[in-house]
């Protein structure tokens, strides 16, 4: 089955003709591109008083957990805002009902500091594999888990957020690419989050200096039965799920689920 | 003798209608949009049954934080590197992050919170304190946990914002890379762990 899912996100001959069009019409009326400078755009996604922003989707339900193959894509955040609250990631989340606890896992900015530099404060932007989960009764758990090889960009990493039967109370969080340069595997435990609904998308915090090309969700599945037989038993998603997008991020169906790729294809951007 | 020359304008616009022109033969053509005109055999209901990775994975590496300055076996920093580096740097998606503290040549003592322990432990140790599964490193490895006090938030989905009084950060301690950050229900620091019962 992987074989059938192996494939670059689907493009349309009459959308790449139509985005010239658009193209053309924006270059005919206006004399600068307002999104020639990618990380010029404001917003207000982050403080404690004001949360943060998504270009998502999300589905209720869930069963035992989740598959989606998320097309690696380049992001970054910048500048002191960046260095403090600010970051962009694309990510799929697992949670229960109300969203109170969940696991989620992606790639996610970071700020990294030059181990190089004496410099207390010489930070540069980098993209990193993460998990986090806040399980019940529980904290807040973030693994960082290293930085996205290169050879992960303009391929799918799977990403499965998967129960283990029930009586073990633990998750697993699976991230593989199809470059073979990223294979993760750890475990939510002890966790007893029963589960409620399946997102996938971006987040995003701050409020300036980030940027993220745009990138792609596939294949999107719910798992139908716990881990067994090293196997992952699920159903494609057939609908579009519950659509946020704050713009930015932007986020958006590319290919609606249930038509001509399995799972469908949302795309996420900013900014 | 004036030169012969033609308003750029006409020119753009004449292109763009080619282009738009094009743009709606090549849609009907192709019956539409073409997200939907074409409905997949093994669409809605197609059933995902894929095996998983045999091997269990990479460890994590995390990210460059504490500069060694020992060589040699691990510990390859020490404790007041450890807290230099945490007092001086902002925590990872901690909304309670002060700004102030990543401007140059700011003094480290802006951070909304205080270390209340710091200590190297093992990998299986840090597991007990934290009472989660293992961190994903082999039980004996050294790492270097920080527990911290005061205010701090972090995201989750759907705009979720959950708080704690209690914070940590985890580094390797032979590279000096921060592996894990997070918030805790209740303090560490004169508790006993909870056995997780499994697993170690």
């Amino acid at each position: 089955m992987m074989s059938a899912l192996k494939r670059k996100p689907a493009r349309h001959l009459a959308h790449a003709v139509l985005g010239l069009a658009l193209l053309g019409l924006m270059l005919n009326q206006m004399p600068i591109d307002a999104h020639a400078d990618a990380t010029a755009q404001t917003y207000i996604c982050g403080t404690p008083q004001s949360n943060h922003c998504y270009g998502q989707t999300a589905w209720a339900g869930g069963n035992y957990g989740l598959w989606t193959d998320i097309w690696v894509t380049p992001i970054s955040c910048n500048g002191v805002l960046c260095a403090t609250t600010g970051f962009v990631d694309d990510e799929a989340w697992l949670t229960n009902a109300d969203a109170s606890n969940w696991v989620e896992a992606g790639y996610t900015t970071i700020p990294v500091l030059n181990v190089n530099s004496d410099a207390i404060f010489d930070f540069t932007s980098s993209q990193v594999y993460f998990w986090a989960d806040q399980r019940p009764g529980a904290g807040f758990y973030v693994d960082l888990l290293g930085a996205v090889p290169g050879q992960d960009y303009g391929e799918y990493t799977h990403t499965v957020i998967l129960a283990n039967d029930p009586s073990s109370q633990s998750f697993n969080v699976i991230m593989w690419s199809e470059s073979g340069a990223t294979n993760y595997w750890f475990e939510s435990f002890p966790n007893s989050m029963p589960v409620g609904q399946i997102i996938v998308g971006q987040e995003l915090a701050g409020l300036g200096g980030a940027y993220a090309d745009r990138a792609y969700f596939s294949h999107n599945a719910f798992a139908t039965a716990p881990l067994a037989n090293n196997t992952f038993y699920g159903v494609f998603q057939s609908t579009d799920g519950v659509v946020t997008s704050l713009n930015p991020p932007y986020g958006s169906w590319y290919v609606h689920p249930g038509y001509s790729l399995p799972g469908g294809e949302f795309t996420t951007s900013c900014c | 003798m004036r030169p012969i020359t033609s308003s750029p304008m006409p020119l753009r616009a004449v292109a763009v209608l080619i282009v738009l022109a094009t743009a709606v033969l090549i849609g009907c053509a192709s019956g539409g949009d073409s997200q939907t005109a074409v409905p997949s055999a093994t669409g809605a209901k197609a059933f995902a049954a894929t095996v998983l990775p045999k091997e269990r994975g990479a460890l994590p590496v995390g990210i460059p934080a504490i500069r060694p300055s020992v060589s040699g076996n691990a510990p390859a920093y020490s404790l007041a590197d450890a807290r230099q580096y945490i007092l001086c740097h902002p925590m990872f998606r901690n909304f309670m992050n002060v700004q102030s503290t990543v401007t140059a040549g700011q003094t480290c003592d802006r951070q909304a919170f205080t270390i209340v322990l710091l200590q190297f432990a093992s990998s299986e140790e840090v597991s007990r304190l934290l009472n989660r599964g293992l961190t994903g490193l082999p039980a004996n490895t050294m790492l270097c946990f920080s527990e911290l006090s005061g205010q701090f938030a972090f995201p989750g989905p759907s705009g979720k914002v959950v708080t704690y009084q209690v914070g940590f950060e985890v580094f390797h301690a032979q590279t000096g890379n921060l592996l894990m950050v997070g918030g805790l229900p209740g303090k560490i620091s004169g508790s006993t762990p909870t056995p997780l019962g499994r697993g170690h």
